[in-house]
């Protein structure tokens, strides 16, 4: 096993065979703080990869990189190389917002904008103009809705207010929201953490269905949750990333013993 | 290989009970199986009956650890090595068990052998057998308490002695049956102990392949020796 006072390369595969997204040494600062320190690794087409780690060790950091969310904290300095399908994104040319259309992402605490579940939809849709017409984006609503797997509990109220749904009916509405600007990649910061065991069944359902067509990266605090529904799982720790394997060996036979520390419930 | 400095002092808590449980259930089998061996050894009913009463309690602690590896599961979700211990605990209480089983049938059939006649019995070899049983015991469990990768491949392959020994003795009972008519009954019985000594060398096999996979975190290779060839004996 690996020791944990070297500080050692990632252990595991960092490649995808076909990779959406490419991170090269990604370094991540908050004024003279160090949040995440020389990671590399890719989030291949149609992958699940979920980020595990203990609180404040910079997977939502990591996450957040992915489609430039850090760019609204002053402080945050990002270095390092993060490619989608071979783009630099942090290329001075590239607009954010198409970038985010492509690399969604859904947060832990659903926020849906106060407004009906139907414009909440529609909002990325009508901004992006992906709707020639009026039926058109009552396709994409629809579409998107359903994939969702949120369609037959709302069709008959698309004018009631998003904020009015529960809990985990506000995390599928984000999510078809998401959705409904064809992203390539979906980002999930810890998506369930806000929600009881039925809607997070739900969701992970939802990420099941969703994998052929999206890469999906997923923070989680649920190990269980990350052996459910990832192809993947990466360990950092303390900015660094420590492991990444199938969810089959890291739960099972980890190879560094900050891992094995983590998922056994030994670190103090 | 008791783990610990969990987070949670309430699991560390749970996987020593379970372990001191089958510290305790492996002495009772040890127990179990020293006393059907004198009685054979020597030819007396050294409390057969107090052995066959005795098998309760080991039913007993079996069922008692295979219940708190289920509620560890369950309760504390235990993963990597974790995991491999709890499902290395209710596996091996299950071998105990089922060793222990062997020790009482050996003390039913001792108390035939020493009504019926017991000029039969091979007292040497097969005390000599009970003592390498009891060895490979021993060294399967301290390979189990102190997580010795090594020590539980010497004692799995120490299995082909216990083969062997079998085989030898297997022979000779049916040599000596057919030249005493008298003897067939305690003979067929004989056949039947030292057939129970050869499957708990198997068991004890058993028991350090599980203490491999513990370690190793996969399981050993499927070819035990073997050298049991008792089934192709005329």
């Amino acid at each position: 096993m690996f020791d944990s006072n070297e500080k050692s390369p990632t252990v595991g595969n960092i490649f995808a065979e076909n990779p959406k997204i490419s991170a090269r040494n990604v370094t991540v600062y908050y004024g003279d703080k160090c949040a995440i320190d020389d990671v590399s690794l890719d989030i291949g087409t149609g992958e699940v990869i979920s980020f595990i780690g203990p609180s404040g060790c910079g997977k939502s950091t990591f996450l957040r990189c992915l489609n430039r969310m850090n760019d609204t904290i002053d402080i945050c300095s990002v270095a390092g190389d993060i490619r989608l399908d071979g783009e630099d994104i942090y290329d001075p040319t590239i607009e954010v917002v198409p970038l985010r259309a492509r690399v969604g992402i859904v947060f832990q605490k659903p926020n849906p904008f106060p407004k009906s579940i139907y414009d909440n939809v529609a909002y990325g849709p009508r901004i992006h103009g992906l709707a020639k017409t009026k039926d058109e984006l009552d396709d994409i609503v629809e579409a998107s809705l359903r994939r969702a797997g949120l369609w037959d509990e709302v069709n008959t109220r698309l004018d009631q207010s998003g904020t009015g749904l529960s809990g985990g009916q506000q995390q599928r509405l984000c999510i078809a929201r998401a959705i409904a600007v064809s992203p390539e990649v979906i980002l999930m910061d810890e998506p369930c953490s806000a929600l009881d065991p039925i809607a997070t069944a739900r969701i992970e359902e939802l990420i099941f269905e969703l994998r052929n067509d999206f890469s999906i990266a997923i923070v989680t605090q649920s190990m269980l949750q990350a052996a459910r529904v990832s192809d993947r799982t990466a360990y950092i720790h303390l900015g660094r990333l420590i492991e990444v394997g199938e969810p089959s060996s890291i739960f099972t036979t980890p190879q560094h013993d900050l891992t094995n520390s983590y998922i056994t419930g030994r670190f103090g | 290989m008791v783990a610990s400095n969990h987070i949670s002092s309430a699991f560390d808590q749970d996987l020593k009970e379970m372990s001191d449980k089958i510290t305790k259930l492996a002495e009772l089998v040890q127990k179990q199986i020293t006393a059907a061996t004198q009685s054979l050894a020597t030819l007396e009913d050294r409390g057969l009956d107090k052995l066959i009463k005795r098998d309760k309690k080991v039913d007993t602690l079996e069922a008692e650890i295979i219940e708190q590896a289920v509620q560890v599961i369950a309760l504390r979700a235990p993963r990597a090595e974790d995991l491999r211990h709890v499902l290395v605990m209710q596996k091996v209480a299950t071998i105990l068990e089922r060793m222990g089983d062997y020790a009482r049938n050996t003390a039913n059939r001792t108390k035939v052998v020493l009504v019926d006649g017991a000029n039969l019995v091979p007292v040497s070899k097969v005390e000599n057998m009970s003592n390498l049983l009891l060895t490979m015991l021993e060294n399967a469990l301290e390979a189990y308490h102190t997580g010795n990768r090594d020590l539980a491949v010497e004692v799995r392959n120490a299995d082909v002695e216990i083969d062997k020994i079998h085989t030898a003795l297997h022979k000779e009972i049916i040599q000596a049956m057919s030249t005493n008519p008298d003897g067939l009954v305690s003979g067929v019985h004989l056949l039947f102990i030292t057939k129970n000594f050869e499957r708990i060398g198997d068991y004890i096999a058993g028991i350090a392949e599980q203490v491999y996979f513990l370690t190793e975190g996969e399981f050993i290779d499927n070819f035990r020796p073997k050298a049991d060839k008792t089934s192709w004996n005329a």
